[in-house]
């Protein structure tokens, strides 16, 4: 075990991927449960898959080169797309996930159509597969620094501002009337749902980001936990599927991306039965 | 001189609530037309009337929870949304939804902070345990909302109002849920907050008892419109309020919940 945990170690990428990516795991868990919390659990998958498109409408401008770059100048197009999300909710003509369930098939569209464009311009071709995929071994020490910068933030913010955000989540007229601005909280909880997305997409893609975002959250809710010890069993549990898939994929020379989302499939289910196991009144 | 907060009168005393013209129209439905009253500081308001009356939706046009199509509210001498930081208000519905892990003492934490709290603080934790004593519910604190029943939540929520000390306190039917005992407890202990801390308090109820025993201004509403607005015992000799007003207890809708949109 310490010759196989050495010969991990041992590689710079390796470290770079256990590092950035239980860092991505912990920022995005924190945001899920805030998500999980409001009831619109598909913001993540949503917004993962309008990055595409955000990336697409970048690429089509022009007005950064490489992929890498693409994917960055992509993350304030793909925020004004969860600002729009969320503007179109508090229309309060739609309800639950109706917003995110009309953006995300457009901006997929407009992606395909903006790289499609971009192609019969005579621009260079895209890798836009590591934006539907991810690259979780291929992390530079620059794109690592960015991330952790990123992810940092995002966790920050959930500690702090975002205790508003889950006020408002319990309820949005009491939170209100104890000084809470609810459609701040609403709009600030798409934004970072945006940012974390576009943030981790170049290291764990659309998928990985979005399946980060609810699976975590889900194995803490199924525990009678405070908001607090949901946020640490997410992060815990976030950090250790990345670190376990990583190991794996390592192992069988498998897609770590794969690997990590059925670890945390894995550990879901073993939390789901342990729960059913436990006495109901039982709370941490 | 009028000044903001203070009625034009020669009582002088403090205005705690202020509604001018308040018109509220959803969708083109008229909920509210043309309300206007005052309310001095250390008055104990019981506005009552028939289902549909606009009663709760007053309410929240006074705090700011819906805006309205015409006129003006002030509260506490500020606008709605600087005088509900001074109030304290239980509402008819409990929208909170019930899949939040919230407990009672993480709920009155969150108000008197303005966030949910990732761990309630010891101050937090003794304030909340002193409003709860004060409404009998000390055996609340640790509870979680989604365990309680309809009267221990309106003991929660009326917990919660109190917690803050505020200047004004706003419960939309209060007893729901309630039983007979708890009702006269609550009723006494409203009565008892209201003359020893000059706290004024409006409330909205169908009890004609909790109007007899509490109540220093009565408001009578019907189709989005005040009826009737003075003293109780002057308005209560009208039979036809009666029949109106008063089915004897609150809804027990009113413990009900859902999920909150905002």
């Amino acid at each position: 075990m310490i010759e196989f945990l050495a010969e991990i170690l041992s590689q710079d990428f390796m470290v770079r991927a256990l590092a950035g990516g239980a860092l991505v795991g912990v920022a995005c868990a924190m945001l899920g449960v805030l998500v999980f919390q409001r009831g619109i659990t598909f913001v993540g998958d949503g917004l993962a898959h309008s990055m595409f498109g955000a990336a697409g409408i970048v690429a089509l401008l022009n007005i950064v080169e490489g992929s890498q770059m693409v994917l960055w100048a992509a993350l304030p197009v793909n925020v004004l797309v969860g600002f729009a999300m969320a503007w179109v909710r508090r229309t309060g003509r739609l309800r639950g996930d109706a917003a995110i369930g009309i953006f995300f098939p457009i901006m997929f569209a407009a992606g395909v159509l903006c790289l499609t464009l971009r192609r019969n311009l005579g621009a260079p071709p895209l890798n836009m597969e590591a934006l539907l995929f991810g690259s979780v071994l291929g992390m530079s020490a620059t794109d690592l620094a960015v991330t952790v910068v990123g992810a940092l933030g995002i966790a920050l913010i959930v500690l702090t501002w975002g205790r508003r955000i889950a006020y408002a989540a319990f309820d949005p007229d009491l939170a209100s009337l104890s000084g809470v601005r609810v459609a701040l909280a609403e709009y600030a909880l798409f934004g970072l749902c945006a940012a974390v997305v576009a943030i981790s997409a170049r290291f764990a893609g659309v998928v990985l980001v979005s399946s980060l975002l609810a699976i975590p959250a889900g194995a803490a809710a199924l525990w009678r936990g405070s908001y607090g010890w949901q946020l640490l069993f997410a992060s815990i549990f976030a950090s250790a599927s990345v670190k376990i898939g990583l190991m794996l994929a390592w192992l069988i020379d498998a897609p770590p991306g794969a690997l990590i989302i059925l670890t945390m499939g894995a550990l879901f289910l073993v939390s789901l039965i342990t729960r059913l196991l436990v006495p109901a009144n039982v709370r941490h | 001189m009028n000044q903001p907060g203070f009625r034009g009168d020669d009582s002088h005393k403090p205005c705690a609530i202020e509604v001018k013209a308040l018109s509220l129209a959803i969708e083109g439905r008229t909920i509210l037309e043309d309300v206007s009253f005052n309310l001095d500081a250390g008055e104990f308001l019981c506005i009552c009337g028939p289902n549909g009356a606009g009663k709760t939706m007053l309410l929240k046009a006074v705090l700011g929870l819906s805006k309205p199509t015409l006129g003006s509210v002030s509260l506490l001498g500020l606008s709605p949304r600087e005088g509900r930081r001074k109030t304290g208000y239980v509402p008819q519905r409990k929208n909170f939804d019930r899949m939040f892990p919230a407990r009672v003492v993480e709920v009155i934490a969150a108000h008197l902070s303005g966030a949910w709290p990732l761990v309630v603080s010891a101050e937090a934790r003794d304030k909340a345990a002193a409003a709860l004593r004060i409404v009998g519910g000390e055996h609340l604190l640790d509870k979680e909302l989604r365990d309680l029943s309809g009267g221990e939540l309106q003991r929660a929520f009326l917990a919660r109002a109190l917690a803050a000390e505020p200047e004004l306190l706003i419960l939309d039917e209060p007893m729901a849920g309630v039983d007979a005992q708890g009702i006269s407890d609550i009723t006494s202990l409203l009565d008892g907050i209201a003359k020893q801390r000059r706290l004024t308090i409006v409330m909205i109820t169908h009890s004609l008892a909790v109007v007899e025993h509490c109540a220093t201004k009565l408001i009578f509403m019907e189709a989005g419109k005040i009826r009737a607005f003075g003293n109780p015992s002057e308005l209560l000799r009208d039979p036809s309020f009666h029949e109106l007003a008063f089915t004897g207890h609150d809804h027990e809708h009113a413990v009900t919940s859902g999920k909150g949109e905002y």
